[in-house]
């Protein structure tokens, strides 16, 4: 059974030159196996590192490089199923680009296929390793790839993994934990390359009770969102609740919905445009603090550095929190129905583009 | 120890944190002594916090028969060391610095955080007795930076010497740590942590000195009694996980985790030291 590995990657060269290339070795006792790394734009030396040291893989076919030159940000579901389209093993397992397989997985991964073969396995120990899914070619087709609505980080995986339990599949982990190593790296350079983290222009707070916020993150190009943070765990604040039921997010969105709307800049007054066709405005008091035109309502912009990373973390995050828990709702494991994975790939720094 | 079946009561006290030492002191130190002594509580983990205003964080386990009697002292007697130890200061808001306004000094709140997990190496465990040396290290005097910075250098000194007999290669393991941290941080940043660390290292040679003596030798001075309980517990957890840099890496993460420092690569540092300390001298 043919095995392909797949990494997607956008500046992360750091990564993959401590993994990837350790990855072929310790897979070298499994013949039938391919490594497909996409490069998804990286302006970093990626490119010129797997041409220069890993050009033997790809000579031998142990390693197939594929550039894909159209993205300016990360995205995970859609390089993730480019990369998965490349790959010509009957057996698809990502491999993130902070991810060591350990010595003999893709031998493993072939154990557990062969035994039962209407599985799909997956990692689910450590957040690191939790983009280690395996899945056979056929199952990713049937469920439509990853879910291409979700275009920032978290949940991708969890969505793809619920969605091919829906499709009938029977999940199985993969707990050997010497497959499972990882660098460790932050939150902030999980999301460094997306559009998110390089877009926006201010984020606002606007604090109504102890457990709740008025939360707006202002883009660049004139879109806002709007959303009435909840802490869920600040609820029951008096008497120690002593059930050991936890909450399956401690914060989340009124409504599980952003409002959308446009804003301008007229001197130093914010004004927003909802699509109901409500304008609030907003007064500049000081440097980093609002009024509200006609209401005592105060905003304050963040300038603490750790909050805005933690606020588009979380928006970054909710925004596909969303998307995956409209698809847990739905009755259809299948997503994508346009098609998924479409773009222009260049193979081992071929100038031939493959329409894909 | 059958922590699942007991009950957690999770508590936030919303106290400047330069009246912390005095709340652990005069208030958290004797009530768990006495709901120990009467065997209403079994274990407690304690952590700094700041989310919402500066706050200490317990989270207590009591049995199913005790739970009552244990909740009740604990409320009162909280809520009556703030009642007679008031403070004028007020949080401050400004610039804003969380996603929920602050909660009012001296007052206390319960299930604000998630009760501790299980995890896996003996974590509960792990986090009291991190709990149980934090508590006993902390005197009259203020809760400051340097006094985090020396308790994490005993902590991790500690769990170098329960390894140092049996691990003939322990310094090596210590460098392949630093190593790995160091391939995580860019170039900039390794130069910046390298120096940081080498002046911290000169200006400090003679405490870090100090730390060591007190480490490695088994008769510590009364206010480090407690020393002495962390290097047995180590010791414990070393027999069932005899791997030095498994340990050394998940038990210095728990410490950083409850002593929840803002300081950026902390951890780095205080291993740094300790390795250039220790190679630089005969034990």
């Amino acid at each position: 059974m043919k095995i392909s590995l797949c990494t997607v990657c956008m500046n992360r060269a750091h990564h993959v030159k401590q993994t990837l290339k350790k990855n072929i070795i310790d897979n070298e006792d499994y013949a039938d196996t391919e490594f497909i790394i996409l490069d998804y734009n990286s302006k970093d030396d990626l490119e010129d590192y797997v041409r220069t040291n890993l050009t033997e893989y790809i000579n031998s076919k142990k390693l197939t490089y594929y550039k894909c030159n159209t993205h300016q940000y990360f995205n995970r579901t859609h390089s993730r199923n480019i990369a998965f389209k490349m790959a010509t093993g009957e057996i698809i397992c990502n491999v993130d680009a902070d991810n060591f397989t350990g010595k003999g997985f893709a031998a493993y991964l072939n154990e557990l296929f062969t035994q039962n073969q209407h599985c799909f396995y997956y990692a689910n120990d450590r957040s690191d390793v939790i983009g280690r899914i395996a899945v056979s070619r056929s199952s990713f087709y049937k469920i439509g790839g990853f879910d291409e609505r979700m275009v920032y980080y978290g949940f991708e995986d969890s969505d793809f993994i619920h969605r091919l339990m829906k499709s009938g599949l029977k999940a199985g982990i993969i707990n050997n934990k010497q497959y499972l190593a990882a660098l460790s790296h932050s939150n902030k350079d999980r999301i460094a390359n997306e559009y998110v983290v390089n877009n926006y222009y201010k984020i606002l707070i606007s604090y109504k009770t102890y457990s709740s916020s008025i939360i707006i993150i202002l883009f660049k190009n004139n879109i806002f969102f709007e959303g009435i943070l909840e802490n869920r765990l600040n609820l029951n604040l008096d008497k120690p609740d002593l059930t050991s039921k936890s909450l399956q997010y401690d914060y989340g969105i009124q409504g599980n919905k952003w409002i959308k709307g446009t804003w301008s800049l007229l001197d130093t007054s914010l004004i927003f445009y909802y699509e109901t066709n409500f304008i609030k405005t907003l007064i500049q008091n000081n440097e980093f603090n609002y009024k509200q035109k006609g209401e005592n309502t105060l905003y304050q912009e963040v300038s603490n550095k750790v909050l805005i990373e933690e606020a588009l973390f979380f928006y970054s995050q909710l925004t596909n929190r969303i998307v995956f828990e409209n698809n847990l709702a739905s009755k259809s494991y299948k997503v994508n129905n346009n098609g998924f994975g479409k773009d222009v790939v260049y193979k081992n720094f071929n100038s031939e583009p493959i329409n894909i | 120890m059958m922590v699942e079946q007991n009950y957690w009561i999770r508590l936030s006290i919303f106290i400047p944190r330069q009246k912390w030492h005095l709340l652990i002191v005069h208030c958290i130190f004797p009530l768990i002594t006495e709901l120990q002594a009467k065997h209403l509580i079994t274990i407690y983990i304690l952590y700094f916090n700041y989310q919402q205003g500066d706050n200490i964080r317990l989270a207590i386990s009591a049995k199913p028969n005790s739970i009552s009697v244990a909740t009740k002292i604990i409320d009162e007697s909280i809520k009556s060391y703030l009642k007679e130890t008031p403070v004028n200061q007020v949080p401050g808001n400004m610039p804003i610095s969380g996603f929920f306004m602050d909660m009012p000094y001296h007052s206390l709140h319960y299930n604000m955080f998630c009760r501790p997990p299980e995890g896996e190496f003996q974590e509960i465990d792990i986090r009291y007795r991190i709990s149980y040396c934090l508590i006993n290290s902390i005197t009259d005097d203020p809760i400051d930076y340097a006094h985090l910075f020396s308790f994490l250098l005993y902590m991790q000194a500690s769990i170098l010497e329960a390894f140092w007999q049996k691990e003939t290669s322990l310094m090596d393991s210590l460098k392949n740590i630093l190593i790995s941290e160091d391939e995580s941080l860019s170039a900039h940043e390794l130069e910046s942590l390298n120096l940081k660390c080498n002046e911290i290292y000169n200006r400090n040679l003679k405490i870090l000195e100090v730390i060591i003596n007190d480490v490695w030798q088994n008769t510590p001075s009364d206010d480090l009694r407690w020393l002495n309980i962390w290097k047995d517990s180590i010791l414990n957890y070393a027999k069932k996980e005899p791997d030095f840099e498994i340990v050394y890496r998940k038990v210095s993460f728990l410490i950083m985790q409850q002593l929840n420092s803002f300081e950026i690569n902390f951890q780095y540092i205080t291993s740094k030291l300790l390795f250039k300390a220790l190679t630089n001298k005969t034990i």
